[in-house]
């Protein structure tokens, strides 16, 4: 898989001269399923080359958010870009340049590691030598090559995890969604993968990273938007947003902003109510 | 304790918003009358589902209450085994009625109420009481195996209470036994909305006590010695074999005795020289210490005053379903959570496919394949449907047994030219058989929306597939060349056979016929895309309507074929005239409209409008998938 072409297929992104059009550029986005708003009204824009963080509690709307992102989700209000294409308009312009690792994927069980990845392929109308050289490239740097004709139903979940980037690698896509991408993978997995988000984003590519786990948040993101009750609470990079908040880790800036400043109160409390139920 | 302590508890499976999605489809003004009325039907089932609920979970509470002494002396614990029933029993019921609402639980047992009125029907013609009795128990008992082998394997492994029971201190025999008075209770209801309509007509019969009594017990006996026959069978797999492995040997057990059934009925009576059912019945008193059915038959002569002349059937009738019993409790009574643990978790070893011989199977298919698919989406269609079909264990038992009928059924008629000598009219008139492949087609159709990963096509949704017509256009060849052309052309082999190379050119146009069917089959059936729909299994194998259609085309097809036979050469424009369709059928496959695949190829910004549309215009066979959608997408107003 070759990074160090020019990242975009798209119009604007990554030009020399001008200031860079924003990969990514949300206006105004409204959601609400039945009664409940889930998006209220979000604003940003997201440069090319970055490591986005977007986090928030459960149900703050970051898993909608990126459902509307990737052209899964429609009928909501407000405009959306993705690399320089409406999502309203032409989501299959945008899938053709997003790769997408959702949290807990459901995977053909039956299909082999190389089925699954030439079906991707294909969809995205890889010609088939390339799906098949690039695979094998990423796939030899998970060390799964040698799984390659497994089915997926024997895989563990970090081995699962890897096939997942590997699919959504595949297509050498410039923007990626990662939603918890190091969930089930070991220390030297983990670690890997940071540093191969790093060095995407060093080559161009945009991850627009969703985690709960504050400390790869903190470490990989050079910029961290955090959602509540669908509205942003907070947008910046983790030393502004540690600065704002004057409480070190960016699990207590998390803290601070979503459940207030009782938060460390809040949770000694429930612990001991907890604790007491089991007296 | 019982265990309707809280009847009211919403299933955590069921969504709030279920039901509710029927808004935009009625549209205007004049709706409200109707969704008035869709309320209450709503209302009625739901109180319908909720009784049959209570009605298993009492039967359940009872049987373990009746049971709880000889629970304590296998050393099993009553309460375990309550409260995993609870759980179970509620769940699968709720289960059953699934997304939309819709019961199918209840349909179960009013398919099981026509079952049992077809067979009732059959043997009233039958005048000897122990004949029609051995007829009756028999017919039950091959209803309560099926029934029993296709609910044992996901009523025993279990997924969403296994992990919990593995984890907790509970022994084999609690587990075991509480999962064995959930098949009986599931089993049991469907049992008697089949055995209600032969009993009824047997009350008309012989309307004596004797007759309640023998059949009542021997129903009980015959569903007791066929649940324990099953467990024993499936237990005895799971020791002798690995895991994974004995997934596919009760599948293909599965599908061997239903290919046996239904081949011993259609080929049985010529193989046995055309004697009739009734002689055959009489004749067998050699095997009859093997064969349950005799025990009923020879119990209710004896209640209506026949002679006590063999103790031995009499004894058996009792002796061998306690038996029965008392192996599956021998065979469960170590072990066996930790085998299902491992049959649910799975074996990787077993799983893998040695590198370099992936291409083995069906590779000489690829030339072909290759001249027909250029497109690389309409190929990935193929090969997902390729794959999938050949290791999805719900397809394949769905649909293979089908394949091995439509040959049973082909051979069985060229009995007819093997025995009364060659066809007096033409070759056609023995090609009629190569058209039998296509009978079960919609079936296919059918069962491949559905697998048990079919949350999995995200993956498609994800993707920038602007023509999704391509994908079904790739399904269907895969299931022309893969499955329906290969059996046909099985079955000409036969034809060949018996009616020499004369008969070629009226093969060639069965085969044409059926490669063209299909893809007809695939477009009007309600296309989907490929092995994209969770599994559920309470989705019906098919329905009847449609294999009647698919029997009025196939007929169509003879007939035609028949007359245009009469006309020398005309065959081979038949040839041609198929050819040309299939590829007619094909175009029309690839250049499909996304709401005519899949509601959620919509463009997203669009989705409202479109979905809407997409209702108005459903088919039949789409409708259930527009819900889903809606579901899916809940902002509709």
């Amino acid at each position: 898989m070759d990074l160090s072409t020019p990242l975009c297929h798209d119009r604007g992104v990554n030009e020399a001269t001008t200031p860079p059009a924003p990969i990514v550029r949300i206006s105004e986005l409204r959601h609400r399923y039945t009664s409940t708003e889930v998006l209220a009204g979000i604003d940003l824009e997201l440069a090319a080359g970055v490591v986005f963080g977007y986090i928030g509690p459960n149900g703050a709307g970051k898993s909608t958010t990126v459902k509307i992102l990737t052209g899964l989700l429609g009928g909501f209000r407000g405009q959306v870009e993705v690399c320089g294409h409406d999502v309203a308009v032409d989501p299959l312009a945008v899938k053709a340049r997003i790769g997408y690792v959702p949290e807990n994927a459901i995977l053909y069980e039956q299909l082999t590691i190389r089925e699954f990845l030439e079906l991707v392929g294909r969809l995205h109308r890889l010609p088939d030598a390339l799906q098949k050289e690039r695979a094998h490239g990423i796939l030899a740097g998970f060390e799964l090559e040698s799984r390659i004709d497994s089915r997926i139903q024997s895989l563990s979940k970090g081995m699962r995890q890897k096939v997942l980037i590997t699919a959504a690698l595949l297509h050498d896509p410039p923007l990626l969604f990662l939603d918890e991408p190091l969930s089930g993978l070991d220390v030297d997995a983990a670690r890997l993968v940071k540093e191969l988000i790093r060095a995407l984003a060093d080559r161009g590519r945009t991850i627009f990273y969703c985690s709960h786990n504050m400390d790869v948040v903190e470490r990989v993101c050079d910029r961290i938007v955090i959602i509540q009750n669908g509205s942003i609470v907070a947008d910046g990079t983790y030393e502004e947003l540690s600065e704002a908040g004057k409480h070190g880790t960016l699990e207590n800036v998390f803290a601070l902003l979503t459940r207030g400043e009782d938060a460390a109160r809040d949770v000694r409390v429930r612990v001991d109510q907890i604790v007491g139920s089991l007296a | 304790m019982s265990f309707e302590e809280n009847p009211e508890d919403p299933s955590p499976l069921e969504s709030p918003t279920q039901g509710e999605d029927s808004g935009p489809r009625r549209g205007k003004r004049g709706s409200r009358r109707s969704l008035a009325k869709q309320a209450i039907r709503r209302e009625r089932r739901a109180r319908r589902a909720e009784l049959l609920e209570t009605t298993a979970l009492r039967a359940a509470s009872i049987i373990v209450v009746i049971l709880s002494p000889a629970l304590l002396l296998l050393r099993a614990d009553p309460s375990a085994v309550r409260a995993i029933l609870g759980a179970q029993l509620r769940s699968e019921f709720r289960r059953q009625r699934g997304v939309t609402e819709r019961n199918t639980f209840i349909m179960k047992l009013a398919g099981g109420l026509f079952l049992g009125a077809l067979a009732a029907a059959l043997l009233f013609v039958i005048p000897i009481p122990s004949v029609w009795m051995t007829l009756a128990q028999g017919a039950l008992l091959i209803f309560t195996v099926f029934g029993t082998l296709e609910a044992v394997p996901h009523l025993l492994i279990d997924r969403r209470d296994l992990a919990v029971i593995c984890s907790a201190p509970v022994r084999d025999l609690t587990f075991f036994v509480a999962r064995v008075i959930e098949i009986i209770v599931v089993v049991g209801l469907v049992i008697g909305s089949q055995a209600l309509p032969m009993f009824i007509a047997g009350l008309i019969k012989w309307p004596t006590l004797p007759f309640a009594l023998v059949f009542s017990i021997a129903t009980l006996l015959s569903g007791l010695l066929a649940v324990f026959a099953t467990l024993i069978l499936y237990l005895g797999v799971l020791r002798i074999f690995p895991p994974q492995r004995a997934r596919d040997v009760i599948l293909f057990a599965q599908v061997g005795l239903t290919v046996l059934l239904f081949g011993s009925i259609q080929l049985g009576p010529r193989l046995a020289g055309k004697q009739d059912i009734r002689a055959l019945v009489e004749s067998a008193t050699a095997a009859r210490d093997w064969i349950p059915p005799y025990y009923a038959g020879e119990w209710f002569r004896v209640a209506l005053g026949g002679e006590m002349a063999d103790t031995r059937l009499l004894a058996l009738a009792f002796l061998v379903p306690l038996l029965a019993g008392l192996g599956a409790l021998a065979i469960a009574s170590s072990g066996l959570l930790s085998r299902l643990g491992a049959a649910e978790g799975g074996g990787a070893s077993d799983t893998e496919v040695a590198p370099g011989n992936r291409q083995r199977r069906g590779a000489f298919l690829d030339p072909l394949v290759r001249r027909i698919i250029r497109d690389p989406v309409e190929r990935a269609g193929y090969d997902q449907f390729r794959l999938l079909s050949r290791r999805e264990r719900g397809f394949r038992l769905r649909t293979y047994p089908t394949l091995a009928l439509s040959v049973i059924f082909g051979v069985g008629y060229l009995f007819n030219f093997v025995e009364d000598g060659p066809p007096v009219f033409n070759g056609s008139l023995l090609a009629i058989p190569v058209y039998f492949a296509y009978l079960y087609a919609p079936i296919f159709v059918l069962q491949a929306r559905y697998s048990d990963d079919g949350d999995a096509r995200w993956m498609f949704d994800v993707a920038p597939i602007s023509e999704p017509g391509r994908l079904v256009a790739g399904m269907g060849v895969g299931l022309a060349l893969c499955f329906l052309v290969p059996v046909s052309l099985v079955i000409a082999i036969g034809v060949v056979a018996v009616g020499g190379v004369e008969v070629i050119p009226h093969v060639l146009v069965g085969v044409a016929f059926i490669a063209f069917a299909t893809l007809f089959t695939v477009e009007k059936v309600g296309p989907g895309l490929p092995f994209s729909e969770p599994f559920r299994p309470q989705v019906g194998m098919t329905n009847f309507g449609l294999l009647m259609l698919t029997g009025v085309v196939q007929g169509t097809a003879i007939g035609v074929h028949l007359v245009v036979a009469m006309v020398p050469g005309a065959v081979w424009g038949l040839l041609v005239l198929y050819g040309v369709l299939a590829r007619l059928m094909l175009f029309r496959l690839r250049n499909m409209r996304p709401r005519e695949v899949d509601v959620r190829w919509f463009p997203t910004g669009k989705n409202s409008a479109a979905m809407i549309a997409a209702i108005a215009t459903a088919r039949p066979g789409q409708v259930s998938s527009v819900d889903e959608a809606l579901l899916d997408d809940p902002e509709e107003p």
